[in-house]
Formats: structure tokens, sequence, C-alpha cells
């Protein structure tokens, strides 16, 4: 009687274990929800893509499966990619990763992270080419003038802080285009900064394409040069244009990771459903009103692909 | 124009767009009255449910939303000195006074139509802006931002009198001082963080702000026992028509406050709580009776709530016009505008613009709604005036506590309200004024952020902050607001040594 109570109430407690939210489920993978840590603020490009491709991998798990979009932009996105590095190796934890926003941090300061352990799973899109521009008012017609004024005195670029994609940009495009340069930095996101430039805080900007493009359709800027290959009249001069094809290889990444160590056959799932996150409508709808086309990468490619641009990057950041 | 004005107003006539109208207004009402919570969280949380929705329907959501968050903040600001959202902390100041007098309804009902009136201001007077938007953005760079500033913390020590100066002073120095904990992003390095990933962001405002006003006056209560409203205050809760009327009667203050909150919406950064501050103590400095501030004067209500309603429509310029986002609530919003195919940038005002005002719309109505539903429930809120502290206390705690981890699932912010409610409760005990604090963390950074900027931009030359016109107005308008009080006290001495007004003495407990 005793043994068959003990059993009894083991069996209650398995029962009650197992009916848990499938916390401890050994059912196959994902079983339960997936956090999806986005290391910026709600409402950017970033947030606004990473949501996107969440709500798409949710369509191709099973029902009870959710993936939960959460925010974590403290110290400039750090905290964030911390809590990936930090987070169980089981495939329940994933995020969006700047690229080469985490490379940077690291090389501002201390972080208790390693950006080369994590555990690459793909992107989806071609990224984020950048461009230089001015004020529409501004006397500067072209990438010539400011290589000119350059020599005369620095030339000033507003920008955001020194852990912000544009700021890395500036100082990367300025080195390859010899222009002498002072950075104002600290504005709080590319509309604002590409503003001072118009405002005449500063002679010019280096921002997001796309951003100058949009900003462009009321002639409040003027856009002298894309840092892509793409062939625009009205002379804009692309990287081949301006002699410096290396321009192309400045470009925001989104890429999805998870934490160091997973277990290459939930890596190999999720990469799967990242793919297949593509069929999601608003995703591609979105995707081509900011101009980024479908390009994915299988992990090991984007593995290849962060290293490329980490070498880049080393070749042409300096501590100024 | 006027043709796209009328046909925004037509497109939220729909029976689904008003059913999401009242949705909002709803969640807008109820995330307002808890501490910490708000308008951005409640956004966060509904953002993926707008994919589904079309655009009208997506924009009357979230207006609803960002109309009705203020009602609610201004409802616990005045029943439990506990603000909402960061910018109620100013409607504490003559708010709880009153409630504590037994006046809970004349104050609900004051910032009821405050609220209704400003934003209706604030919806006709984006008529007006957008066309200045242009022009209105490019005005206010860092050094301009810098000195409105200044402006902010030369109010903080003007807006107090006598011996009240020297600490709201010293309050605001304590709270410049928390400014400065965190990363810094123009450095690119952290400060006084001691090693905490939770302090990279510096200290958090709404889990401080929870600590300083929620749990602090709920312990001081409880040290003092009763109730919020004092033993010999009135019992019937009365006067909520007069409260309603107060507006119209004191339409000065009203103009005053939503022309305050509308330019201060233009301008990214500003804020509400900037607004509802700058309104606030304008209206001390032009009042003939300033010492009645503080102790339950219904316009430090009625200048306050209309700036916060009158900035909801004119924040929506610089998002809107050039992606600009002021807040961390205007933000989310714009990222539902992107969803929806609106694509913030100078030719959104001319390609959306029944969208834009349909939104403007929406912001409007809830409002006026949210008001109205803010009076209907003033009479059993404002028992909770009457409730014994013991009841109440452990309740608005539980619920402070737990709106203040609610705001981004952050352990450090149950440390961080906690230590602000024991430096809160210290600072009631000792007859220091809460609010320039927070005013100190709010412009703190900002005033660092735009100094820096300014002197990178002019390369260390100070000049900067004279040669520009709008820099120029700005400090005589930092000069006025220094000298004013000083020239009123002067003509005020003049008039009781020729006996034409009574002296009077402030003090009181913020």
């Amino acid at each position: 009687m005793q043994a068959n109570r003990r059993q009894f109430l083991g069996a209650l407690g398995t029962a009650a274990l197992a009916g848990c939210g499938g916390a401890r489920s050994d059912g196959p993978y994902p079983s339960r929800d997936i956090t999806f840590v986005i290391p910026v603020g709600a409402g950017g490009g970033a947030d606004i893509y990473a949501r996107l491709v969440g709500a798409a991998i949710e369509r191709h798990t099973p029902t009870s499966v959710n993936v939960v979009p959460t925010n974590v932009p403290s110290g400039g996105g750090g905290k964030g990619v911390v809590e990936l590095f930090r987070a169980k190796a089981d495939g329940y934890t994933i995020g969006i990763l700047n690229i080469p926003g985490i490379f940077v941090l690291e090389r501002l300061r201390k972080v208790p992270y390693d950006f080369r352990r994590f555990t690459w799973l793909g992107s989806l899109t071609s990224g984020e080419h950048y461009g230089l521009a001015v004020g529409a008012n501004s006397p500067i017609k072209s990438v010539a003038d400011l290589q000119r004024l350059s020599q005369r005195r620095e030339v000033t670029f507003a920008t955001t802080g020194p852990e912000g994609m544009g700021y890395t940009a500036t100082q990367i495009s300025s080195r390859i285009l010899g222009l002498r340069s002072r950075r104002v930095a600290g504005y709080r996101g590319s509309s604002d900064y590409v503003m001072a430039a118009v405002r005449g805080d500063t002679d010019a900007v280096v921002a997001a394409i796309t951003t100058l493009q949009r900003l462009s359709e009321g002639n409040t800027v003027r856009i002298l040069a894309a840092f892509d290959t793409e062939t625009r009249g009205g002379g804009i001069q692309n990287a081949l244009q301006l002699g410096h094809p290396e321009l192309a290889l400045l470009k925001g990444e989104r890429v999805i990771a998870g934490p160091p160590g997973l277990p290459p056959e939930i890596v190999g799932k999720l990469a799967a459903l990242l793919r297949q996150s593509w069929d999601y409508p608003q995703l591609r709808k979105w995707s081509e009103s900011i101009g980024e086309t479908f390009a994915p990468t299988t992990p090991e490619e984007t593995a290849r692909m962060v290293r490329g641009r980490i070498d880049f990057l080393n070749q042409w950041l300096t501590d100024s | 124009m006027l043709a796209d004005w009328l046909q925004g107003f037509l497109n939220l006539l729909g029976y689904q767009e008003l059913l999401f109208l009242a949705t909002g207004i709803a969640i807008g009402l109820f995330v307002g009255i808890l501490p910490g919570i708000g308008g951005t969280t409640a956004l966060i949380l509904l953002t993926p449910l707008t994919f589904a929705l079309d655009p009208v329907q997506a924009l009357a959501l979230a207006g609803g939303i960002m109309g009705a968050v203020p009602m609610g903040g201004a409802v616990t600001a005045i029943l439990l000195n506990t603000p909402g959202q960061t910018a109620n902390a100013v409607t504490c100041l003559d708010g709880y006074p009153l409630a504590q007098q037994g006046k809970a309804g004349l104050a609900i009902g004051a910032a009821a139509s405050s609220n209704a009136l400003g934003g209706l201001v604030g919806a006709v007077s984006i008529l007006a802006v957008i066309p200045l938007a242009n022009e209105l953005v490019m005005l206010f760079g860092p050094p301009e931002l810098f000195l409105l500033a200044m402006i902010g913390l030369v109010l903080v020590a003007t807006s107090s009198r006598g011996g009240r100066m020297f600490r709201a002073i010293l309050s605001a120095l304590v709270g410049l001082g928390l400014a400065t904990v965190g990363y810094s992003d123009l450095a690119g390095s952290e400060r006084y963080t001691f090693g905490s990933e939770y302090l990279w962001d510096g200290v958090h405002l709404g889990a401080a702000l929870i600590g300083l006003f929620a749990v602090a006056e709920m312990v001081h209560l409880t040290v003092k026992g009763g109730s919020v409203a004092k033993a010999d205050a009135p019992v019937a809760i009365t006067g909520m028509m007069d409260g309603l009327l107060a507006s119209f009667r004191h339409w000065r203050t009203l103009l005053r406050g939503s022309i305050i909150g509308t330019f201060a919406g233009v301008v990214p950064g500003v804020g509400g709580t900037v607004a509802s501050f700058l309104s606030y103590s304008l209206t001390v400095q032009a009042s003939k009776e300033p010492e009645t501030f503080g102790k339950g004067n219904v316009q430090g209500i009625i200048a306050t709530e209309a700036a916060i309603n009158a900035k909801d429509g004119s924040m929506l310029v610089p998002t809107l016009a050039f992606g600009i986002p002021g807040t961390p609530e205007m933000a989310v919003f714009m990222s539902i505008l992107v969803l929806h195919g609106m694509q913030p940038g100078p030719l959104m005002l001319l390609k959306n613009r029944e969208e834009i005002y349909s939104l403007v719309w929406a912001l409007t109505a809830a409002c006026l709604i949210a008001s109205l539903i803010g009076l209907l429930l003033a009479r059993p809120l404002a028992g909770l005036t009457r409730v014994d502290v013991h009841i109440l206390a452990p309740l608005i705690i539980a619920l402070s506590f737990a709106g203040s981890f609610a705001i981004d699932l952050e352990l450090g912010n149950l440390i961080v309200t906690a230590a602000f409610g024991v430096l809160g409760y210290l600072m009631i005990v000792l007859n220091y004024p809460r609010l320039p604090l927070v005013i100190g963390i709010v412009l703190g950074g900002v005033a660092e952020r735009t100094f820096l900027q300014s002197m990178m931009i002019s390369d260390g030359d100070i000049s900067i902050f004279v040669n520009r016109t709008t820099c120029q107005i700005l400090l005589a308008g930092m000069a006025a607001a220094f000298l004013w009080p000083r020239l009123m006290k002067r003509l005020g001495g003049r008039r009781q040594d020729v006996g034409l007004t009574p002296s009077k003495t402030l003090g009181d407990r913020r």
C-alpha cells in the first residue's frame, strides 16, 4: 500500500511537471517558447526586422511555440549581446546582432563576451549600404569638393556615439577617401544626425543610403556618393566611380545568432526556420520598402562573412 | 489641407476604427494609472497585433493609447502623489495637496478639462505647425537644446522661494550628479557603474520615480497614520464641476500651457516632463500669488496637464517629418507606421496627410473621452483618499514594485525603487523638494550631451551659445526667468509698503 501510494504520488508529480508549460519537455525541438534578444530599443530598423523575423519563424513552429521578442538596449546594446552570449545553448534563446556593432563595442571597452564565439545562424537580407551626403543648401557639390575642403581644414561630420554603425562608417570612409575629419558625435539616430548636417551644424554626414534617399525626396539633403556598386544618376558617385571599391564592404549587416556551443542539429533546424521565414509577406514587404533584397546565407556563409567584415574593420579602424 | 483634415476625421468614423480607438483608450487609461508601465510598454506589446490591421485602424489604436495615458497618470498623481508617467510628476505638486484637503474631485475635474482642452488646442495648432515643420525642427540644434536645459534648471531655482530655493538647488544638483551614471555614448566609456551591467544605462528614471514618489509617500503615510485625505477634510467628494470650469476661468494658464506644450513637442528631446515643468514654472512666475503654488493651487494642475496633452499632437511633427522620435513612445509608434507602409520623411507630410490627420483626431478623441471617463470615475477613485493607509500602503507598494519590475523585467529596477524610496522618504522628512531631483536627472544627460556636441561643432568656441539667433532668444528667456521673480518681489514689496497686499510666506511639502 505504501509503495503504491508512493508510486501514485510519484506519477502525480510527474504528470504535474509534464503539464508545466513544456518547460522541461524532451519533445522534438522546438517544444517551448523561444526568446529573441534584440539589443536595441523598440522602434528602430533592427527592432522591426527582428520582430518580423520572429513572427515569420513562429509560422513554421508548432502552435504552442512562440518567438518572444525581448528588447535589451542598455549600454549601447552591449547588455543584450551579453545576455545572448551567456544564454543556455539549448536553442531557446537567439538574437539579432549588428555587424560591425558588436565588434566595435568589444574594441571600445571591456565586455564580458567574445563575439567570435557566437553561433552564427544566418541572415536574410543583403545588408545596408552607406552613403555620403550634405545639406541641400550646402556649397559642397561633390566628393572632390569635400576633399579640397579637407586640405584647408578638418571636415566635420555629424554622427552617433562611438558604438554606432554611423560612427564607424564615418571613420572608415573618411580614411579611405583621404579626408581630414572631425566627428560631432552623440546624435540619437541616423535621421537626427542627418538633420544636423542639413541645419549646418556640420559639413557632411555618412548614413544608410536608404535614410539619405528618403530625406533627399524632400530636397533636404544632397547625396554625393553611395558606397555600393549601383549606378545612379544625379551626380551620385558609387564606390567604383570613386576609385575605392572597398567602400562597398562598409555595410551594416543584421545577423541572427545563438549563444556559443549550440548543438549542430539545433543550428540546422534554426537555420532552416530562418530561411523559411522569408515567405512571410510582411517581412518581404518591409525589406523591399527599405531597399534590401533577399540574400539568405547559411551558418557557414554567415561565419565567413563575419570574419571578412572584421578583417576589413581591423584594417581601417584606428584608435582616433 | 482643410479637406485632408476633415477627411482624416471621416476615416475614423467606421465602426472598426471606432472600436480600435475605444480599445486603445481603455488600455491607455489602465496603463497610465499603473506606475511605471506607460504608453511605451503598451505600444510595444500591441505592435504585433497591428500587423493585421489596416493603417487607419492601427493609428486609431495607437492614438487611443497615447491620448489616454496622460489622464490615467494624472489620476494617480493627484490621489496618491504617484505620477503614472514622468511628466505627471509636476501634477503631484498641487494635485496631491488638493487631495489631502479633501478636494480630490476639484483636482480631477481640473485635470480632466485641461487634458481635454489642451489636447484640442494641440490638435488645432498642429495645423499651424505642420507647414512650418521644416523650419521649426531646424531651429533647434545642440546649442539651443543646451540652453533649453539651462532654462529648465534656472526655473528649478527660481520656482522656489526663500529657504526652499537652496534645498531645490541642492536636490537638482543631486539629480545632475545621478545623471552622470552610466555609459556615455559621446565618450564611449562607463561612469560610476562599478562593474554593473545594469547601470550601463544609468539610473533607471521610471524605477527611480516610482520609489521617489509612490513608495516614499506610502511609507511616510504609514508612519503618520490615517489616510491620504486629512482627518478634518470634508468627507463628500465634491467640486468636480468647479474643477471642470476652472480651466475656462484660468484660460490664460490653459493657453500658456498648451502653447508651451505644442512648441515643446516640436523640439525632439524636450519631452513631456520638461514641457510640463516649464509650463508650471512660468505659471508660478506669472502669478500674483506664487506662494500658493505647491499648496493646492488648481492652476498648477491646469498648466501641467494642458502642456502634456498639447505636446502629444506636435510631437508627431519631428517624428513624421524627419523620422526623429522625441521620446521612446514615439520611437515605437514610428515602427508601427513603418510596418504599415508609411515611411517617416519629408514626403510623408505630403503623401499621407489623411492618415496623419486621422491620427491627430484619434489623439484628440482619446484626450476627450479619457477625460470624460476620468470624471465619471472621479468619485469612486477619490474614495481611495479615505482608505486607511494600513490597507492602502501595502497594496500601492506591492503594485509599485511590480510596475517597476514590469518596465523591462530587470531585477535591478527593484533595488533602484527601494533605494529611491528611502531617499524620497528622507527628503519628505527633511523637507527637500523631490521634483528638482527628477528634473536634474532628466536635464542632466541632455545638458551634458548637447554642451559637448556644441563644443565639437564650434571646435571649442564658447561663443556658439551667443552667435545663433535662436540661442540669443533663449538667453533672453533665461534672463527673464531669472529676473522676473525678483522684479515681482520688488513690486510686491512696494505694494505692501503702501498697504496694497498682505505679506505671505511659502512653506510647504512637495
